[in-house]
């Protein structure tokens, strides 16, 4: 089968229609000269095949990460799952149009016991060795195994309270080896079989990405999104770059501007000695831009200069997910940052003049953004906050407290608006989305997946929030001074991130010098051309 | 699904009833066809014996009786019979009185209703209207079940039909006739050892592909009987069904319909329904029923567990890939269960499970283990091998450690099948696996150089901290010195218990007392380095840069050292596998180990002597001095583990 190589000195650029928009955006990355791990891609074609189980689209699967493999053990001197040097690897979906968090990903494949000696044997270092493998265990048997979460989030919790410490990142190695153990005797306890070789992992790991094209979730999503044509996900396999092998490691996502209110400065999360599952995942709260330039400065600058040469390229803002290995900076993908319809018009008004792109192309752009709900809309007469995070996606929401998706619906049918309160955010959630106006939660950052979701739905959202203790069984939530039950009313500020108790009343101001540059660019083009007519 | 299923209701109907209860009632056709023909040869005989006994009854000096050939032809007692003609005597109304007589006319409507319902199995019309003819014999004959009966009643029961009604006579012949006919159209076949009936030309590949997998595996059931096979079509469908190990409530049903292969198994044991599943993880298989929740609640004994799975099939080639891949794992549930407890006196449950699974996807199985004396085999095999390291009863993953203890274990269940069909002695079979066992204590140092490692990774961590918190200093943010020196002094406790269980063991395996070297030197690396952070811990809030750089460098060699260590544990560990890369790697990591000593002497020099040449309060000399001291001490600890570790890889390329 035809693998398309990425990275290594391949110059190949893929269609996206072939290997899917991640894929081809990499690959564009990679010939770019920026720093990109080495992977290949499986092609989207093969993904109604595989999920209806046709047995030559299997021998062809076989083939292809056979031979891909081959392309990554060369480009970087590892051999797959090797006790000596290992090469592992990340296995990612990849549709035409991007599905953030729909679908699935496996980390860390080829993480075999005889792989964490070999990690142990290239770094020195056990501790990064052993969370490979228990990240790797968690990540395989949620994904491919079908195993409940749950089942390793409550081994996780209670080793972290019988270790005494503050939460699994201050694990030491010790304990997360015995994590790993403890790992794997649930999936033995629960009967599921694990892949003893690196190459049934991958191929059993390849085939549950295939197969999470047809996930409830994805399937939802490309409902409440119209992506019902697309054909199916491509398959990237990578190799693995580690975040997560000392405090000179880290992953982080970073914004080319800022997503939310459209401001002309980049937005970066950043976790150390994390994989990038840490950061999009929600269940943490990560550092900024200003950690990277304390501890490594060339890397903050050489980021900077990346996401400035990935705007260039791209002709638009980007959201860029890196890692940092030992010091190194990696791109691992990049894609045209999800956006708040108010920064969509910043960004248009900020491209055309830096001269990336032309009025015409930005008013196309700006074509399906209400420009009519643009007015910036404010709180008042609300009294103090009752709670600060990290606003997330701007917007004012006033709204009943709801603490989960059935809730949400089931209040939201009765005609009231709805604020889903969570204690992270889950992109399972994204039905609790479609129906709440505003999202609150306690941890979680701004590039969380949930986070992208409720800015492309266009919902106030704020993360964040340290203060808020979420008991969903109990339907209430905590706060520092009040306690909010289900249906209280509340008032989130997705710009300030702040959230107030009772209900706000609504003050709209309007961004009424930029609607006066677009103004402009339609009365210039219609005495050159006609154009179409903004949505209503 | 679970459903219950009384063990009482033993022997052959449980087979056959579940498989009713599953909906595959054509299946059974052919038996019941069997069944009925066999009723008709019975019933006329039982006829015969009622003429005879009305003729003896009649005229006492009648022939005597001759019947005795036909009723053991026909499976029926034939003393029994000869008893009841020769008692037959005449009854006052002019009918005949004979002991047995009631059970006689019981077992006469008893054969007819079995040929009329074989005939409703196959032909539910004509089953149905020879039932309502039946019923309306036995309302007008009025026969009852005492031994005397009316001399018409005989005439009735035994002539053929005339114009004035209908006779039981008359309807053995039909049904029989009807009976022939089914017969005819569901001949048995033969393919490839299935017994097959009713089938289209088309159902032949399937068969063909389910069958390959049978013959592929059946060699390692080993004597065993069972894998029997059948199959049936009925409308759209192509029913296969299988006996596996002839055991009650084991059974699996394969329906094959254009489009989807569905898989329905049943069995007492859940864990076993589970691992059969786990099986085809290759095959992207719907399964219901495995849930361990639905099995809540129910005890073990006195139910079975039924499992279905649906395999949506692309194409034929797909669908004979599974029918292949189902025929041939159908051996690995033989003695499945008892296989497994075997096991799992050797070790954990998990791991006995994950055994047999490996030994069925390597086509080897656990039937020739068995064979071969099962838990005797091994135990003979520990004591003729290693009856000193290893104690009567023990689990072997206490001794091999877990990943030896599996690896043994998966050899002898590999060995004793090729033995078995290849024809070897069990003595040679026995051989290699004393080899192997000796071969896996031999590595039990192995799994202790795991442990020095994991020493080696705390050791790192520590140092690690120390160089974080100093990195933080120099930036003048805050760092909390407390939480620094409290999580040294949990990794240093954990260290400590480690290395203390760690002695024990290297006593109790009576392994190589090299690494007791290694474990205690890299103990007291932790040692120091705990010291350290706990000094760190109490340094002036503000320090020169000027000593925060020697310092740092000191963290580096520590980091530098700890790392070095792991990696040549790591090599070492490998080097009784021959490959020189190992050895080298393990040497060059003394390499380093020795240089970073000497990078720490350097940087604690500088930092004596910029205290020594500088301004500094008492408090900042003391801490800092200190500090480097305890640094510098962990290198030097970390140096002669290096020299351990060489003298262990230069003893195993010279062992």
């Amino acid at each position: 089968m035809q693998i398309v190589p990425i990275g290594a000195g391949s110059t190949e650029r893929p269609s996206v229609e072939i290997v899917g928009a991640k894929a081809a955006n990499l690959a564009r990355v990679a010939a770019l000269g920026l720093p990109v791990p080495p992977a290949f891609v499986l092609p989207v074609e093969l993904c109604a095949a595989i999920v209806d189980g046709d047995i030559k689209a299997r021998q062809r699967l076989d083939d292809g990460l056979t031979e891909g493999i081959e392309f990554l053990e060369t480009a970087t001197g590892r051999k797959f799952g090797d006790r000596r040097a290992p090469l592992l690897v990340s296995v990612r979906s990849g549709a035409a149009r991007s599905m953030p968090g729909m679908l699935d990903t496996v980390l860390n494949v080829g993480c075999t016991a005889t792989a964490v000696r070999g990690l142990v044997r290239i770094t020195g270092r056990p501790r990064f060795a052993f969370d490979c493998r228990r990240r790797f265990l968690e990540s395989y048997a949620t994904v491919v195994l079908g195993v409940a979460p749950a089942v390793f989030k409550t081994l996780r919790d209670e080793l972290v309270r019988s270790e005494g410490v503050a939460g699994e990142q201050a694990l030491d190695g010790e304990a997360l080896e015995r994590l790993g153990a403890s790992y794997q005797n649930a999936i033995d306890d629960e009967r599921y079989v694990l892949a003893e070789t690196p190459m049934e992992q991958l191929r059993a790991a390849a085939e549950a990405v295939y197969r999470s094209w047809g996930s409830d979730r994805a399937l939802t999503y490309r409902k409440l999104e119209h992506l019902e044509d697309l054909r199916g996900t491509a398959v990237t396999v990578q190799a693995m770059v580690f975040g997560n092998s000392g405090l000179l490691s880290g992953a982080g996502v970073a914004f080319s501007r800022d997503p939310s209110t459209g401001a002309d400065t980049p937005v970066i999360e950043v976790m150390f000695d994390a994989q990038g599952e840490d950061v999009v995942s929600g269940r943490h709260s990560p550092e900024t831009e200003e950690a990277i330039i304390r501890r490594l400065p060339d890397v903050a600058v050489q980021l900077r200069d990346a996401l400035s040469l990935l705007e260039g390229e791209f002709g638009d803002v980007q959201d860029v997910e890196f890692t940092i290995e030992d010091g190194k900076l990696w791109i691992l993908q990049t894609r045209s940052a999800k956006r708040s319809p108010l920064a969509a018009l910043r960004f248009a008004i900020g491209l055309v003049k830096q001269g990336r792109i032309t009025p015409a192309e930005a008013l196309r752009r700006l074509h399906r953004v209400n420009l009519n709900r643009l007015a910036h809309a404010r709180l008042a007469d609300i009294g103090e906050a009752a709670l600060r995070g990290v606003g997330a996606s701007i917007g004012i929401a006033v709204g009943r407290a709801v603490f989960d998706s059935d809730s949400a619906a089931r209040l939201a049918a009765n005609g009231d608006p709805v604020i889903l309160v969570r204690p992270d955010t889950d992109t399972a959630d994204v039905a609790g989305f479609a129906v709440a106006s505003g999202i609150v939660t306690a941890i979680g950052g701004r590039t969380a997946h949930a986070a992208l979701v409720a800015r492309q739905m266009d919902k106030p959202c704020v993360v964040g929030c340290a203060a808020l203790a979420v008991d969903a069984a109990a339907r209430c939530a905590r706060l520092p001074t009040a306690t909010v039950k289900e249906g209280d009313w509340l008032s989130v500020d997705g710009e300030t991130g702040t959230i107030y108790l009772g209900r706000g009343r609504v003050v709209f101001d309007r961004p009424d010098e930029e609607l006066a540059e677009i103004e402009r660019w339609r009365n210039n083009a219609r005495e050159l051309a006609p154009i179409p007519a903004p949505a209503a | 699904m679970v459903l219950y299923w009384h063990r009482n209701r033993r022997c052959q109907p449980v087979k056959s009833e579940i498989i009713q209860e599953l909906g595959q009632s054509d299946l059974l056709l052919p038996a019941r066809i069997t069944e009925g023909l066999a009723a008709n040869d019975k019933v006329k005989v039982r006829l015969s014996v009622l003429q005879a006994a009305a003729g003896h009854a009649r005229d006492s000096n009648a022939r005597r009786f001759e019947l005795g050939g036909e009723c053991r032809a026909a499976g029926i007692d034939p003393v029994t019979m000869e008893l009841l003609v020769n008692r037959a005597s005449p009854s006052a109304d002019g009918g005949m009185h004979a002991p047995g007589l009631g059970d006689l006319k019981t077992a006469i409507w008893g054969d007819v209703a079995t040929m009329a319902r074989a005939v409703k199995a196959g032909d539910k019309a004509a089953g149905d209207l020879a039932l309502q003819r039946l019923s309306a014999l036995e309302k007008a004959l009025q026969l009852g079940s005492h031994d005397d009966v009316a001399p018409e009643q005989v005439v009735r029961l035994t002539a053929i039909a005339d114009t004035a009604g209908d006779s039981l006579h008359q309807l053995v012949m039909d049904l029989h006739k009807l009976l022939n006919g089914l017969a005819a159209s569901h001949a048995e076949h033969v393919i490839d050892g299935a017994h097959v009936y009713g089938l289209l030309p088309q159902d032949r590949p399937a068969i063909e592909a389910f069958m390959r997998g049978i013959a592929a595996t059946a060699p390692l059931k080993f004597g065993h009987p069972g894998l029997t096979t059948t199959a049936a079509r009925a409308d759209t469908r192509l029913t296969i069904q299988n006996d596996i190990g002839e055991t009650d409530a084991h059974v699996v049903v394969i329906a094959v319909e254009p489009d989807v292969v569905t898989v329905t198994y049943t069995d007492v044991h859940l864990i076993r329904a589970r691992f059969f599943a786990g099986l085809f993880k290759g095959f992207a298989v719907e399964w219901s029923g495995l849930e361990r929740k639905s099995a809540a609640g129910l005890a073990e004994d006195g139910v079975f567990f039924l499992i279905t799975g649906r395999y949506r099939t692309a194409n034929d080639d797909s669908r004979d890939l599974f029918l292949e891949a189902l025929g041939a794992s159908l051996v690995f549930l033989i003695d499945w269960n008892k296989a497994r407890k075997v096991l799992r006196a050797w070790v954990s449950k998990n791991d006995a499970i994950h055994i047999l699974d490996w030994a069925a996807r390597h086509r080897c199985g656990h039937r020739g283990f068995l064979e071969l004396g099962g838990g005797e085999f091994v135990a003979e095999a520990v004591r003729h091998a290693a009856s000193t390291r290893i104690g009567f009863g023990e689990q072997l993953d206490r001794v091999l450690g877990r990943d030896a203890a599996i690896d043994f274990l998966k050899t002898v269940l590999r060995v004793a099948a090729e033995a078995l069909l290849q024809g070897n002695s069990v003595r040679q079979a026995r051989d290699r696996i004393e080899a192997d066992l000796v071969r896996h204590l031999q590595r039990v140092d192995i799994a202790l150089l795991a442990i020095v490692i994991r020493q080696a990774g705390l050791a790192r961590e520590i140092g690690a901290g120390i160089a974080h918190f100093l990195d933080e200093r120099r930036l003048h943010r805050q760092f909390d010195g407390e939480v620094l020196a409290k999580n040294a002094r949990l990794i240093e406790e954990k260290a400590d218990r480690i290395a203390m269980e760690t002695r024990s063991e290297i006593a109790r395996l009576d392994a190589d007392r090299n690494i007791q070297r290694l474990v205690d030197q890299i103990e007291n690396a932790i040692d120091e380095l705990e010291q350290a952070a706990f000094i760190a811990s109490l340094a002036p809030h503000a320090l020169a840069t000027e000593l925060i750089g020697p310092l740092r460098e000191l963290c580096s060699a520590v980091i530098s050292g700890t790392e070095a260590a792991a990696i040549g544990i790591a090599a070492a560990a490998e080097v009784p596998e021959g490959h020189r890369v190992d050895s080298e790697d393990a040497l060059a990591a003394v390499g380093r180990l020795i240089d970073a000593e000497h990078q720490a002497d350097a940087a604690e020099r500088k930092v004596t002597t910029n205290i020594l040449s500088g301004e500094y309060d008492l408090r900042t000399s003391l801490s800092v001095v200190e500090l480097a001291r305890a640094l510098e001490r962990a290198t030097d600890r970390l140096a002669a583990f290096g020299h351990a570790l060489r003298e262990h890889v230069l003893a195993e390329l010279a062992g």
